[in-house]
């Protein structure tokens, strides 16, 4: 699938040369993005900084008495398990709560596609494309440690990210592997649910990595997409009937995220479940069409939810 | 390559539990031994195990320790031991913490308390206030001859490790 474009105009080119975006971008995000110039000011901010309490190690009452303690200012959020960091005196990760694996750096968006997930005690879970690890231990976190969760990862390189943080978290229901998740078939195991937080352009991740602004290319979302297809395609095969599969990106490309659930909606016996936090999902972008479905899915912007560019969409499979 | 454990990995794994007083706690817990450079112990739950020795994985569970000649305990292993047993601990200050967390070890007078059973050239718990295992160490001392003044307890390994070796951490 070929990448959107549009044809350039005044004002894209002027807010690219204000933003510093390559202007393909800017033209695509003014035909999705609400509220375009709140959020291109938000983009240029660093991002609202979140920890996850790690409550396979600590209660969320006794990991905020020792963080106060030492002078951090942290506020609740939607999720239960999850702080905003307001003020820290300390680097956050360089705390002996942090060694000690109390708590994980992770954004709310990206504890939204487990929270979706809701996995349980005692089931065999799947986490695809697990590195660097934030969000197989959450998961094995909500599963309190028991059960099965199988942890794949292709890339050599990002294993030891993922090693050092699931050690350190002290999950003990895991396997880990360094294998492409297209090939997940091969353990011979289905799942009652399967997070697929599949490898993007990372746009959402902008606020971290500025470098993104100009750096993509038009090509780069195709590719992402078709890469995408494939690995939501095993997925599907990989689920029990009745099961559930999370499929997330930190993009906010519609060709990385709702075309990818649309392939699914028309192409298998499924349906998508609603979330309760974030904005629905687009039912159209230039000249595609999406399934109505598709307006269950949630995005969720920076300048809207305080988190960095995510998208979630929690799938079914009859 | 993740395996069971041989018959005298397990008695000596069952006797280092015991001067732990951890032979209870320890004793329907899934282990494995990862082979490799070293022989390493894995802790994870029955379903991890059965998955692990049917297809074997980069990592299953969280490493308790290494066995050689004798058993060597791991980070993650020694936070495990710090939680459930009372067995040769040393509580440093909140000062001292932040001194073990960069690798530095252990002045007499940085000791809050200690348990009364280790001998000299010992394995004992580093333990910040809280209880939390925040390194491993090795006495200098008896534990009724702690001495006020001087290195007491050399640090072996510390979570401050962590940080340190993140980017080139291995299993």
């Amino acid at each position: 699938m070929k990448t959107v474009t549009f044809s350039g105009t005044e004002e894209s080119r002027s807010l690219a040369r204000k933003h510093v975006y390559s202007e393909w971008i800017m033209n695509r995000f003014l035909h999705y993005i609400p509220e375009i110039s709140k959020f291109l000011k938000t983009m240029d901010r660093p991002p609202q900084l979140y920890i996850r309490v790690n409550s396979l190690k600590i209660s969320k009452a006794g990991l905020k008495s020792r963080l106060i303690e030492r002078g951090f200012v942290l506020e609740d959020t939607v999720l239960k398990d999850v702080f905003s960091v307001k003020n820290s005196p300390h680097p956050v990760g360089a705390t002996p709560e942090y060694l000690l694996g109390y708590y994980y750096i992770q954004d709310l968006s990206s504890c939204m596609s487990v929270v979706a997930m809701d996995p349980m005690n005692d089931e065999t879970n799947l986490d695809m494309c697990a590195a660097p690890g934030g969000k197989t231990s959450y998961i094995a976190q909500k599963m309190e440690n028991t059960g099965l969760l199988v942890a794949m990862e292709a890339s050599k390189r990002r294993m030891n990210s993922i090693l050092f943080n699931l050690n350190r978290c002290g999950v003990m229901n895991t396997c880990v592997y360094n294998m492409d998740a297209r090939k997940g078939a091969e353990l011979g195991l289905r799942y009652d649910n399967i997070l697929l937080d599949a490898p993007c352009t990372c746009e959402g991740v902008i606020q971290k990595d500025v470098k993104r602004k100009i750096s993509r290319i038009p090509e780069d979302i195709e590719f992402c997409s078709t890469q995408q297809t494939k690995l939501i395609d095993a997925a599907v095969s990989l689920v029990k009937p009745g099961g559930i599969l999370v499929y997330a990106t930190c993009s906010f490309a519609p060709e990385e995220n709702e075309l990818i659930v649309d392939h699914v909606l028309q192409k298998y016996d499924v349906e998508i479940v609603p979330i309760p936090y974030g904005s629905e999902g687009l039912t159209k972008f230039g000249d595609l069409g999406f399934d109505s479905q598709v307006k269950k899915t949630r995005r969720f912007y920076p300048h809207i939810h305080s988190t960095l560019g995510f998208y979630v969409a929690k799938i079914r499979i009859r | 390559m993740y395996r069971e454990l041989k018959r005298e990995e397990k008695t000596i794994l069952n006797r280092f539990f015991d001067k732990w007083d951890l032979f209870d706690y320890f004793k329907n817990k899934n282990l494995l031994i990862k082979e490799g450079k070293v022989r390493e112990i894995f802790l994870m739950t029955k379903d991890a195990k059965a998955l692990a020795l049917r297809k074997d994985p980069h990592l299953a569970g969280i490493k308790l320790g290494e066995m050689r000649k004798q058993v060597s305990l791991d980070l993650e292993g020694a936070q495990i031991f710090a939680q459930n047993t009372s067995k040769k601990k040393i509580v440093v200050t909140e000062q001292a913490e932040a001194l073990v967390l960069y690798g530095r070890d252990i002045f007499g007078q940085s000791i809050i308390r200690h348990t009364n059973d280790f001998d000299e050239n010992e394995v004992v718990l580093i333990t910040n206030r809280h209880g939390d295992a925040i390194g491993i160490g090795r006495t200098r001392y008896n534990s009724d001859k702690i001495q006020n003044q001087g290195v007491t307890v050399t640090n072996i390994a510390d979570r401050g490790w962590y940080l340190r070796e993140e980017n080139k951490y291995e299993i």
